[in-house]
């Protein structure tokens, strides 16, 4: 049956697609966690830069920061002299669409750092604790439980963002579905970008399913 | 290196195309919305068939990229109005131009997130202020667009803001099917000697100063909002 | 001795929050700070365990001299491991059991071994009737057994001195009484505590000094029958008279 043939296809370009959404994701965490880190702090300076950051990133449209980081890092880095112009499409990819999500799960752990009760902190110091102990044991589980909600709409987010990196040449999913629509005229093509949405769906549910999970686990503790 | 002069007159060419992009997203978000309000009103009525239908949408909508979604009704929309007018419809498949199709897909887009807006800004006004309205007189309706509308409009502005501004980002995508927005004419500047560094970071640009004067707007107008809700 | 402060001033501001504080509690003292709100009494609190910052003033705490204005670390914890707070708001872990609650202190802020800690544990929150909540959240406990294991979480290791900071004002008011007598048990063992409240019964019987204390300054001192019956400053009488007094 065709439609399996486009199933199967299609599945071709899944691999890449998963590389992309569990590398951009955990760089982009990194980023997160820096930069939120940066905006904390009492520092004028560090919170500028993160507030620069932000605000370009938020304005700037995923296909975009991929082709600026695709053409922009090579020619960033020459000027200190290193040459990553034969570096692998993947990494740009990953590096673009992590820079551009690390700015908004800044904004989520921020936000969610500052919510929680003030009073979890000076109860963990008035009985000697140190301060690495209570961020580490205390805020910190505290600051990502706040943040789950914006953290799965975030993941979700990445992962349709992944679909973009046909323009500087991968093959993920998408592409393939292009290339096999363009192969093929006629009827079908309406059938492959169905299918690849369902696909696409398909990931989406089992994310929101673990988010649920874990969720579910964490369900009396309230912050 | 960077071809700075490049890129300085690249620039005024490539915001020509600035009205497009604009012009694009305010109609489809327009549109989304009607959409949106009536999906919230099927969740929240819980209209047997119409409901789960809805459920669907939005989440298969929100689940999948836009640029699937795009053309998904690039290919399917002359397909259905095909089966319409084969069944005695007046209208023309092969009429469709590609801001159609682009207004469309982005509209259905808009009608599935902003419904789960709308549905979390409604759920956020206290429901006893509706009580405490009718319970002074009022009819439903009355209380419902005299308390609870403005309260919602309120809550909604922050999230209504985001998506507005994601979605004007995300038109960013519609040169692929031939429309000649900001992405568009980059590309056609760009591919004149290669110089692609030079005209993304004016498409850049152009894109953070639209964004940043959108969220500008919609913050004023949240404070001018909150002002008359709830100080009249 | 348990603790002397000389000349503790402290403003918020520009505005004068504590205006050069000389105070000294004993061991075994059971000390009530009333007065009205905004008065400076939890700032004072708050400055023995340092979560706030002083302007002047000296502290001993037991046979230390230590500097308020800029105590060093060594100094703050030496303080923070042998005294303990009860909030008003609990200020329980949220993301931690009853029982994790307490051996959180034990374990990571005074070094005991992790099965002596959950043995401690269990026998201070045996102490205060919550032992079968042990695995609970906070979250699924009433404000009574949260502030309950509060106390025990603050007086598993009998530590030199208790700090109340109006421990039953965000009570209903039937839970204050189960809070109160815990409290009372307490001051009978013979712990050391300050007290900030507004519940005069709790300072009239069970305190073995009261301190009126208003706009930054101790205005009267003394026993509790001294201040209840025979207050000799006018700002006593005055605070006094529009207390109203359920029980």
């Amino acid at each position: 049956m065709k439609e399996l043939k486009i199933i199967e296809t299609l599945l071709k370009g899944l691999p890449n697609t998963l590389i992309l959404i569990v590398g951009s994701f955990v760089f982009a965490t990194l980023v997160g966690v820096l930069i939120a880190w940066l905006y904390l702090r009492k520092h004028k300076g560090f919170q500028a830069i993160a507030k620069i950051y932000l605000g370009i990133s938020r304005g700037t449209p995923p296909l975009l920061m991929l082709l600026v980081a695709y053409y922009g890092l090579p020619k960033l880095l020459e000027v200190v002299g290193i040459n990553i112009n034969d570096w692998s499409k993947m990494f740009f990819a990953i590096a673009g669409l992590s820079i551009g999500w690390g700015a908004y799960l800044a904004e989520a752990f921020r936000s969610a750092y500052l919510a929680v009760d003030k009073g979890q902190h000076e109860a963990g110091l008035a009985i000697g604790l140190s301060n690495r102990h209570i961020f580490l044991h205390i805020m910190m589980p505290q600051t990502m439980l706040i943040a789950l909600p914006n953290i799965e709409n975030l993941l979700i987010g990445l992962i349709k963002a992944t679909s973009l990196v046909y323009v500087i040449g991968i093959t993920d999913m998408y592409n393939v579905a292009t290339d096999l629509s363009n192969i093929n005229q006629g009827v079908y093509q309406l059938s492959i970008f169905v299918t690849l949405a369902l696909i696409y769906w398909f990931i989406v549910l089992i994310v929101e399913f673990i988010f649920r999970l874990f969720r579910n686990h964490f369900k009396y503790v309230t912050v | 290196m960077f071809d700075m002069k490049f890129a300085v007159s690249a620039f005024p060419q490539i915001l020509t195309a600035l009205k497009v992009t604009v012009y694009l997203s305010v109609i489809a978000v327009l549109i989304g919305t009607i959409l949106a309000v009536l999906i919230v009103i099927i969740r929240e009525k819980k209209i047997i068939v119409l409901n789960q239908i809805a459920a669907f949408l939005v989440s298969f909508i929100r689940g999948t990229p836009v640029i699937v979604q795009m053309y998904v009704v690039y290919y399917g929309l002359p397909q259905l109005l095909l089966i319409l007018k084969s069944n005695g419809f007046d209208v023309n498949p092969n009429g469709l131009s590609a801001l159609a199709i682009a207004i469309t897909a982005y509209a259905l887009n808009a009608m599935a997130n902003l419904s789960e807006s709308i549905k979390s800004a409604y759920h956020s006004v206290d429901y006893r202020q509706y009580e405490a309205a009718v319970s002074v007189g009022m009819t439903p309706f009355r209380a419902m667009i005299r308390i609870v509308i403005p309260q919602l409009i309120a809550n909604l502005i922050p999230n209504y803001a985001n998506f507005f501004i994601d979605l004007t980002k995300d038109t960013s995508l519609v040169y692929n099917i031939g429309i000649i927005e900001i992405m568009a004419k980059a590309n056609i500047i760009s591919s004149i000697g290669f110089k692609y560094l030079e005209t993304y970071l004016d498409a850049l640009i152009i894109y953070v100063v639209i964004c940043w004067v959108f969220a500008r707007i919609f913050r004023f107008s949240e404070v001018i909002v909150r002002k008359k809700v709830f100080q009249n | 001795m348990i603790l002397q402060i000389k000349d503790l001033k402290k403003s918020f501001n520009g505005n004068e929050v504590l205006k050069g504080i000389n105070f000294k509690i004993d061991k075994g003292e059971v000390v009530v700070i009333i007065g009205p709100s905004g008065s400076g009494k939890t700032t004072l609190l708050r400055n023995i365990n340092f979560l706030e910052s002083a302007d002047s003033g000296i502290m001993k705490f037991q046979d230390e001299e230590i500097n308020l204005v800029n105590p060093t670390k060594k100094e703050k914890l030496l303080v923070r491991r042998q005294t303990a707070m009860v909030f008003q708001n609990y200020n329980l872990f949220k993301n931690k059991t009853a029982l994790e609650n307490i051996t959180e202190g034990l374990i990571f802020g005074q070094g005991i071994k992790k099965e002596q800690a959950v043995n401690l544990a269990e026998m201070a929150l045996d102490k205060v009737g919550l032992l079968d909540k042990k695995d609970f959240y906070p979250s699924q406990l009433s404000g009574g057994q949260q502030q309950r294991i509060g106390i025990a979480r603050a007086t598993v290791l009998n530590p030199a001195l208790v700090l109340f900071d109006e421990p039953t004002s965000a009570l209903d008011p039937e839970l204050v009484g189960t809070v109160l007598q815990d409290m009372k048990r307490l001051a009978d063992e013979g712990q050391t505590m300050i007290v900030v409240t507004h519940q005069m019964s709790f300072a009239k019987n069970v305190a073995t000094r009261v301190i009126f204390f208003d706009k930054g300054e101790i205005i009267e001192e003394g026993k509790p029958s001294e201040i209840f019956e025979h207050p000799q400053n006018i700002r006593t009488k005055e605070f006094l008279s529009v207390i109203a007094e359920d029980y």
